[in-house]
Order: structure tokens, then sequence, then C-alpha cells
């Protein structure tokens, strides 16, 4: 399968006045061409970090320590800004977290999603406004929408005006930071079901944060377990959700309640702090399964099967 | 005892904006008509709803932090209208609250320490400051938290958890009759709820009664022993969680409970749910109008569900506000 973007060894961190924050700390996968790549783990991980690394969005005091960014033959991250505006929203647009509370109050939505579109190509203001109509409507939204203000509308609504900002110039890669936290349970399904609709029709890639992993299972098709600045597991949705391999995995999926399985179990201790990640493994002060390799040496990301890379030493030697 | 402990009875609530100049007079009702019962004998209630059901809204009712448009709030039997000064501090001590934003609620100020000694100082808990520590403790120590690493530290040094369990220790310090929870884990991680919920549960067998207000079906089947389904600001359905999440009658809580996403890849939705049904929130409009306030998105809807409003009805083993199910007995 062909890789529509891949990272390698990306590092992003903070500066404080205790050292460097390693939010995000040698993150390596690739995300294939018209999939919907899931991105999981609790908040604090770097999940969002990451996504702000990938689109070279990270604010001071962040900095992207090293790594690569390899997207449509050039590396983002070394590109020269207005080259990476150029790809940007065309090529690769974000659904920022918390989108509901992205948008400008004082504008209508049609002059907020005009003015990305004009900034973004050399389309003239009336096809602008067509654009506009049609990408609302794409969403399942009517034409009138575009009159209004965002307080007119509830937060699921808003979330669905940036998910059509983010695809009327139709990017070949999609980024959702987050996209459904916060809603109700059929505003996100809606969203949800919006986002892979798209997916299809556009033949769009899409990568997509989310904290529940119930999320994960309904569209995703592939999904990475992120844990304290590090991926633990990457695979395919059905493999990882049947048989997880790391033990993180595995108490994420024991976490979940659902309405099948009424007993839960919550992961004992807390999370690391990103100023001091624990040494060896960083998942070891939790795990169940230690061995004494665990607290020395940090396991890398290798394969186990086909598509499924686990980072943890009680597997593969 | 043969009392209840909380009733609502017919409570409405109507938030009216008044006109002024260009702003235009503009009344929503975001209760209506809701009637709502806690036994005394130890339970959790969940209250289910979207955004902009009401749910809040009768949290802060019951708390006394907005007064009913009409209808009665009843504490053990009493009126809380006609309370007094000295009625409402004891009933402070007796129902207590967690808030869903574990970041809002305390003052960045003082230590943590503040919250529970308040507490402790206000309602006379203690005879003395040893006593009052050991309390302490052992409160902490009941939601898993350790003293010592808690104890001194200002709010932006705990994380969201350990600030909600923090609050949990305050629950258990005072041991109330009632906790009425609004979303308190929506800002916490999924790994951490699990904890925070079977806290809630230890809390019921030391005699806490909760109402537990939330968005999230799964939580509510998780932790419940009833649910009340709340939908623009009226009660739609109300029985036990097993029955009511099992087989659902109402359609808007068919819709709720097919929507919640299923942690199995193998099960994943079948249907997709039309933007339009969903469309521009008429839902919120519907309330004080005349018809079912779900007409607009119901699948099954008939012509006299325009016309008229279906009130709840007792059934086998719970209450609905449907027509069909009406029919159907």
């Amino acid at each position: 399968m062909q890789a529509i973007l891949q990272v390698e060894n990306l590092r992003v961190y903070f500066t404080t006045i205790e050292g460097d924050c390693k939010s995000v700390d040698g993150v390596s996968f690739r995300v294939y061409n018209k999939e919907i790549l899931g991105i999981a783990g609790e908040s604090g991980c770097g999940k969002s970090t990451l996504i702000e690394g990938i689109l070279r969005l990270v604010k001071s005091p962040g900095y992207i320590k090293s790594g690569k960014v390899l997207f449509a033959g050039s590396d983002l991250l070394r590109l020269k800004e207005r080259n990476l505006r150029k790809i940007r929203w065309k090529e690769l647009s974000y659904i920022p977290q918390g989108c509901m509370n992205a948008l400008n109050p004082v504008l209508r939505i049609e002059e907020q999603i005009v003015d990305g579109i004009v900034t973004h190509t050399d389309l003239s203001g009336e096809k602008a406004k067509e654009m506009t109509s049609s990408a609302l409507n794409a969403v399942g939204m009517p034409s009138e929408v575009a009159g209004m203000y965002p307080h007119e509308l509830s937060g699921g609504m808003r979330q669905r005006v940036a998910i059509a900002m983010s695809t009327c110039l139709r990017p070949s890669l999609v980024l959702a930071d987050e996209p459904v936290t916060a809603l109700d349970v059929i505003m996100q399904r809606l969203n949800l079901q919006t986002i892979a609709e798209l997916k299809e029709r556009f033949g769009m890639t899409v990568v997509l944060v989310a904290h529940d992993m119930a999320c994960h299972a309904e569209i995703c098709d592939r999904i990475c377990i992120m844990y304290a600045g590090r991926l633990m597991e990457i695979g395919i949705v059905d493999q990882l959700f049947q048989k997880p391999l790391h033990p993180y995995t595995k108490g994420l999926l024991e976490a979940v309640p659902s309405l099948e399985r009424r007993r839960v179990k919550s992961i004992a201790g807390l999370a690391p702090s990103p100023l001091n990640w624990p040494r060896g493994c960083r998942f070891h002060p939790r795990c169940p399964f230690q061995k004494e390799v665990c607290g020395k040496k940090e396991p890398v990301l290798r394969e186990v099967g086909s598509e499924h890379y686990v980072a943890c030493h009680l597997y593969g030697d | 005892m043969t009392e209840k402990l909380l009733q609502l009875e017919k409570v409405t609530k109507v938030f009216r904006r008044a006109g002024l100049g260009l702003v235009r007079e503009k009344s929503t009702r975001a209760l209506d008509e809701i009637s709502l019962t806690m036994y005394p004998e130890p339970a959790i209630v969940a209250l289910v709803g979207e955004s902009g059901s009401g749910k809040t809204t009768v949290c802060r009712l019951i708390l006394g932090l907005k007064k009913a448009s009409s209808g009665q709030i009843l504490y053990k039997d009493r009126d809380v209208s006609q309370w007094l000064e000295k009625d409402w501090k004891n009933y402070r001590k007796e129902v207590q609250i967690v808030f869903q934003d574990p970041y809002g609620t305390y003052n960045p100020f003082y230590r943590v320490d503040r919250v529970l000694w308040t507490v402790i100082k206000k309602f006379h808990l203690t005879s003395s400051d040893r006593e009052s520590r050991q309390l302490i403790d052992e409160s902490l120590e009941a939601v898993g938290l350790r003293p010592r690493e808690i104890l001194g530290r200002y709010p932006h040094q705990l994380s969201g958890g350990e600030r909600q369990r923090f609050m949990l220790a305050r629950i258990y310090l005072m041991k109330p009759n009632l906790l009425v929870c609004d979303e308190p884990v929506s800002m916490i991680d999924a790994a951490l709820r699990a904890m925070f919920l079977d806290h809630l549960r230890d809390f019921k067998k030391l005699g806490i009664s909760c109402l537990y207000i939330t968005h999230d079906l799964n939580i509510a089947y998780f932790i419940a022993d009833s649910v009340v389904i709340l939908c623009s600001g009226q009660i739609i359905e109300s029985g036990k969680t097993e029955s009511v999440v099992t087989d659902p009658l109402h359609p808007y809580t068919k819709e709720l409970i097919s929507s919640i996403p299923n942690p199995d890849p193998r099960k994943k939705w079948t249907e997709k749910l039309e933007a339009e049904s969903v469309g521009l929130q008429k839902l919120g409009k519907g309330a004080g109008e005349q018809g079912c306030i779900f007409y607009d998105r119901c699948r099954y809807a008939m012509a006299k569900c325009e016309k008229k409003r279906p009130s709840l009805v007792k059934t086998k083993d719970r209450e609905v506000a449907c027509f069909l199910t009406l029919e159907a007995n």
C-alpha cells in the first residue's frame, strides 16, 4: 500500500523552566492512501501535539526538535513557509480540537469559508461562495447556514461547519483532532459518519485523533496507540481490538464501558510526567507484566504480524 | 421510612430575556413539567439527555441555585420554596454536588486542603484539629488518594482526575444523603473514569444516593439503578436501567442507544443517520408548542403526534411518553 504521509522519528518538545517537556518523543508511522487512521491514547500523551507537529503549527515555547514529515514528495518540516502555505488547506487540512470554538463569532459562516478558499486558491469571490454552499450541502447542512453567525448554530453544527471548511478544497489528507469530543452521542455519530462519507466521496485520507476507543472501532481502518509521547502499538482495527498485544492497549480496551460489558477495569497508577518519562519502557511502572528488562531498555516498535507493530519486551526476542 | 428523599412535582423552568431596545423579548422553556422522585434507599439515578435538554437546569433547581417557574421541589416532604436560611444550611449539608469542570471549581490561590477544612469548620464535623486531620486522611484514602502527596498542593499541581477525586473526598467527609453529579467524568480520561464511578458505587453502600447527570448512556448503564431520559426539557422515558437500555420504547431513546459507538469493530453502525433528521435543531422550539417534542425527528410520527403531546404514562416496568406505546398496550 502506498503511504501518503510518512512521519519519521518526530520529536516535539516544549521549553519549560524545569527542562524540556518531551510531549512527542520519537514517533514514526505511515498513513496509507485513502484510509482512516485513528490515534488513541489518554489525555496528555501527546496526540494533539503530534498533529500540530505534523502541520508545523507548534507554538512557542514548543518547538520541533527533530524528525521528518514526508508528504507529497517533500519534508514538511524543512519546507519554506511560502511553499507550505501552498499545500496547507488545499492538500493537507486540519479540523482543530474544540472546533466548535474555532469559528470567528463576528463573521458569518460564509465569510469565514470564503476567506479560506480565496486565500488558498486563485478563485474569485463569486466562485468561492458557490463552493461554500456546496461544501455545506456536502456535510448535510442547508445553504441558509452560510448566512448565519456561529452563535446561531448548536455545537454539533458548528463542528460540522468546521468539517465543511476543512474539506471544501478537497484536500487529499485531513488531520482531525478530537472532532467529536464534547458532543452528545447522536451528534457524535452524525459527525463521524459525515467524515467517513466525505472520505469515500472525495477519496480523502483521514487521520482521526480521539480518546474514545469506541469511535475508532466505528470508522477507522487502522489505529495507533500512543502513550507518553511514543507509539506503543499500531494495527488494523479488527486485529487490534480482538487481539491487543501491548499491555497498555489491553488496559485501554478494558477501560471502555459498553452496553455489552458492564464491568470495566481501570489502568492502575497515573500517567507519567512528560518532563521526566520513566526509564526503559515508559509504561513499565503501571504494567502488570513487567520484567526486569523493562526498566532498563526502551523497547522499539517492531513488526509482529502483517501490519501489526508493537513496542513491548514481551514480544519478539 | 415512607417519606421521599427528594421529589420534583411538575417543575417548569422558563428563562426570560427582557426586551430592551433592539433586543427582542424571548423566553425559553428549559424544563416542562418534570416530575422526579428519589427515595431514601440509596440508589443511583441517571438523568440522561443531549446537550440543551435541560439536564443542568434540573441540577441547579435541585441545588436551589435557581427557582422553579412553577411546580414544587420537596425535600423530605417539605417544600423548599418555603424554607428559611437555617433550613438551607442543613440542606446544603445533606445535598452535595460534584461539578463538571475540575479546573474551574477550585480557587487557584489556595491550597486544596482548604476545600476540606472549610467544610469541616462550616458544618462543625469534628471537635478537634487532630480529629479533623484524621478525618481528612481517612476520606482521601477512601477515594484512592495518598494524603501525603495531595495535601499542601495547589490545584494546578493536581491532574483533572485527582481534582475530581478530591471533590469526592469532600463528599465522603460530609456523607450527604444525596449527591448530585453534573457530568463529573466528561473531562477526565477513560482510564480514570472507571475509578471515579467505582467510588460512587462505594458511596451508595455508605448510604449516599446519587443523581447522576450525563449525556453518556454508557456511563448511565454502567452505574445507574434507574435512568430518566430527558429530551427538550421533558422526561420521555424512565425506568430501571436494564429494561430501558436493553428494550427502549421511545423512538428517541432508541436513537440514543443505537448511536452509542460500540468498542467492537465487528459491530458498526449499520444505518446512516440523516443529517436532515437531526437538522437545524428544531427540537428546542418543539417544547412549548402543541405536538410531541420529538415529532420532527421521529420516524414513526403519526398525524396526532403533531397535534397533541403524549403525556408520561406508566406501563408495566417504566414510564413512557409516546403514543406508540400507548396504542400497543
